[in-house]
């Protein structure tokens, strides 16, 4: 009996380092966060106010907006980037001289940090001394020199599709690797049963690239629903509060002069939940259609 | 046995790099850390002429003003270097995320030993970090009496000086000489001829004003002119008036103050595409004569030239007094530094201080800011200055600009990115104004 407790206690040790820095570094910030949301923390003290935080978040226009524009990112680039992701992958699924590096090309920009990508196409969509709009200026097309990035219609869009742009690649290969997990058999009987393309796609590919679809659309949703380092780099959140996503908006009341940490993180914990709730939602119905092979 | 002294070796590992990263934390300053690199200098006579401590010692420095102030800074670092043996190593970080790196390094006891600091006015949060003994008493530090003594009274609490302000910027009108010349325009004195003069250049064809609002704060640039003009020449209390609830902003005069940048906008004065673009591209747009007007403080006057050193860039207040009213001018107080009550090296930051509060140091520094001296000794020989000051001179009333100082905690941020948010038709100034009456309420009752 002793002897199979020490060796427990053995196996125990080697999970102590690893459940060490979790506490650390995850369990105890957010029960602090869960403490400090009822507080009204400057950084410097803060005084206990109950639910303060949070029945003023639900009254904030301000904090409505970043909820909104933030599900327009998630639903915008979780579409476009599956839709296009798996489009790229269904055209680069061959072999063939120039696909391996096709496949690099795209998935490039996925390795870079998206600050540095942002501030990167931040300057190139600047209005007055940008790349984009200084090229559209030599090929005579000055209706189409636009403010991309300050007039909030466009900046929202910029912000979609830039995201769609880096990660696309990374979209792609996880669809890659379901396509070429497809046994071959079932196509040629497909191929038997007279099955056109569009047939195939529809009653082979698509079911059967269930599981790469599943995590595709997971990654992505909470990655936009987290959305911050292209929002930051490109628009501040700006002008104004036009692009603000809820990520940015926290960084906002929390750092931005005369920082409210308490309220940000008030703010950070229903994020927290929001995405929760989503997440377990999305799990539920995409597992539903995923096929066992 | 072998596997259990495994496990051992594998946890004693773990724990001396945790521990190791732990002790980072405290080992701030740097190199050699002795006891006897902090007394050296201290016993020195005098900071400028004092000779060489015997063990080196580093400090560090946190500001945000690196880019603005290269010169001079690079000069101040290898002058402590050669004269005291200080390595001074710099924390440059971006205005925005300046306060919030302050506050953190200090809540975890490990702010620099030397600190930038904008003033200790009720209202920033170096107000309270001073209030809680964060910051050391520098009276004793010498030559301060070189100093004009509004310099070191709004950087003083309770009898103890906490940091001194280097220099006074103004804001008003960076323009391009050669626009206005071309133009045919002499500087306009008064809102008639500043309009007259807008609606020139821009029949011209060339952007009459830059505005670099991507960046929120440089939306609060005219907003502040407005607020000298129209509210504190009448009334020179009243932005403690607004912080404590004696005055409203949601009011007339206010919402004139804000209107100005709004309508200018409407009318077309600003480039195209003003939200998107920063405060740089807009300096360089009037350095290299693609707009007329930058409406900043003093201190951008670097990027403006930068963008061409030929350009001939001048000064003059925004004159949005009516004909026959004299006009105000706000000036920004430039922050000063400040020593960390709890460096290891108090004595030697103070003599680095005192290096840096010298004639010949502020004289580089002065040099870089474009502002004006708080300290008597320094004498700087400069066109675009003399033109400020000529400025400053025949201003009817010199003000202290709006900065949220004795307002509500977050009233800064309000109006800074509220005012950008403005000009991209996402709120109204009267919104902006009923919620600020709002902050300051809900402030006020916390008060209580």
């Amino acid at each position: 009996m002793r002897y199979h407790t020490v060796i427990r206690l053995k196996w125990f040790l080697f999970v102590v380092p690893a459940l060490l820095i979790y506490l650390v570094f995850f369990i105890v910030p957010s029960a602090s966060s869960a403490f400090y949301s009822l507080t009204d923390w400057d950084g410097i003290s803060y005084r206990f106010v109950g639910m303060e935080n949070y029945i003023k978040m639900f009254q904030d226009d301000k904090i409505a907006l970043a909820f909104r524009n933030t599900l327009f990112y998630a639903v915008g680039i979780t579409i476009l980037q599956n839709v296009s992701g798996l489009a790229m992958a269904l055209l680069l699924d061959r072999k063939g001289r120039g696909v391996s590096a096709l496949r690099m090309f795209y998935f490039m920009p996925a390795v870079f940090s998206p600050l540095v990508l942002g501030y990167v196409w931040g300057f190139m969509l600047e209005p007055n001394i940008g790349a984009v709009n200084s090229l559209l200026g030599a090929l005579h097309l000055p209706s189409l020199q636009l403010d991309w990035l300050g007039n909030p219609a466009y900046g929202k869009w910029m912000i979609v599709l830039i995201t769609v742009w880096q990660f696309l690649g990374y979209t792609m290969v996880i669809y890659l690797a379901g396509l070429q997990g497809i046994p071959a058999e079932l196509y040629e009987a497909g191929d038997i049963d007279g099955a056109g393309r569009l047939s195939r796609f529809r009653h082979v590919t698509f079911p059967l690239i269930a599981p790469s679809f599943t995590i595709n659309i997971l990654l992505t949703t909470i990655g936009c629903l987290k959305l911050f380092d292209q929002i930051f780099a490109m628009t501040r959140g700006g002008p104004g509060y036009a692009t603000q996503s809820v990520a940015t908006m926290i960084y906002t009341i929390g750092f931005g002069p005369g920082g409210k940490w308490g309220y940000g993180t008030a703010v950070s914990i229903v994020l927290f939940l929001f995405i929760l709730i989503l997440t377990v939602f999305q799990v539920t119905i995409l597992r539903k259609r995923e096929v066992e092979m | 046995m072998k596997k259990w002294a495994g496990i051992t070796m594998t946890l004693a590992l773990t724990t001396v790099v945790a521990l190791t990263g732990c002790s980072d934390k405290n080992n701030s300053s740097g190199a050699s850390d002795s006891g006897a690199g902090a007394s050296s200098p201290a016993s020195s006579p005098s900071g400028t002429t004092s000779a060489k401590p015997a063990d080196p010692v580093t400090l560090r420095l946190s500001t945000w003003d690196y880019s603005d102030r290269k010169t001079s800074t690079d000069a101040f670092i290898a002058a402590v270097k050669e004269k005291f043996n200080v390595t001074i190593q710099l924390e440059n970080v971006p205005t925005d995320q300046y306060e919030s790196m302050i506050k953190a390094k200090f809540a975890a006891e490990d702010g620099a030993d030397i600190v930038n600091l904008h003033s200790v006015l009720p209202g920033n949060y170096e107000n309270e970090l001073a209030q809680r003994g964060m910051f050391a008493d520098i009276s004793d530090v010498g030559g301060l009496d070189d100093y004009l003594s509004s310099a070191k009274e709004i950087n003083t609490i309770d009898g103890k000086l906490y940091t001194v302000s280097i220099s006074s910027d103004a804001l008003g009108v960076l323009y391009n000489k050669k626009v206005f010349k071309d133009a045919g325009l002499a500087v306009p004195t008064n809102i008639d001829e500043f309009t007259a003069a807008m609606d020139k250049i821009k029949a011209a064809g060339i952007a009459p004003i830059a505005g670099g609002f991507k960046d929120s704060w440089a939306a609060q640039i005219i907003p502040f002119i407005a607020i000298a003009q129209y509210m504190q020449t009448g009334d020179h209390d009243i932005i403690k008036k607004l912080g404590d609830g004696r005055a409203k902003y949601n009011e007339p005069t206010f919402i004139k103050a804000e209107n100005v940048q709004s309508d200018w906008a409407k009318k077309g004065y600003f480039q195209n595409n003003f939200l998107g673009s920063d405060i740089n591209v807009a300096s360089a747009m009037v350095g290299t004569g693609k707009a007329a007007m930058l409406i900043c403080g003093t201190w951008q006057f670097k990027a403006v030239q930068d963008a061409d050193p030929a350009a001939e860039i001048g000064f003059f207040a925004l004159p949005l007094n009516a004909p026959g009213e004299q006009v105000t001018i706000p000036t920004a107080s430039v922050g000063g530094l400040a020593i960390n009550a709890h460096s290891k090296h108090v004595d030697v930051a103070k003599k680095v201080l005192e290096y840096y509060l010298s004639a010949e140091n502020q004289t580089r520094v002065i040099a870089d800011l474009k502002g004006n001296t708080t300290n008597t000794k320094v004498k700087v020989e400069d066109h675009f200055l003399s033109e400020v000051n000529a400025a400053l001179t025949g201003a009817g009333y010199v003000a202290s600009h709006w900065h949220g100082f004795f307002q509500a905690a977050g009233i800064g941020t309000h109006f800074d990115k509220g005012w950008q948010n403005v000009l991209a038709g996402g709120t109204t100034n009267e919104k902006l104004a009923e919620e600020a009456d709002k902050i300051v309420a809900e402030e006020l009752t916390k008060k209580k």
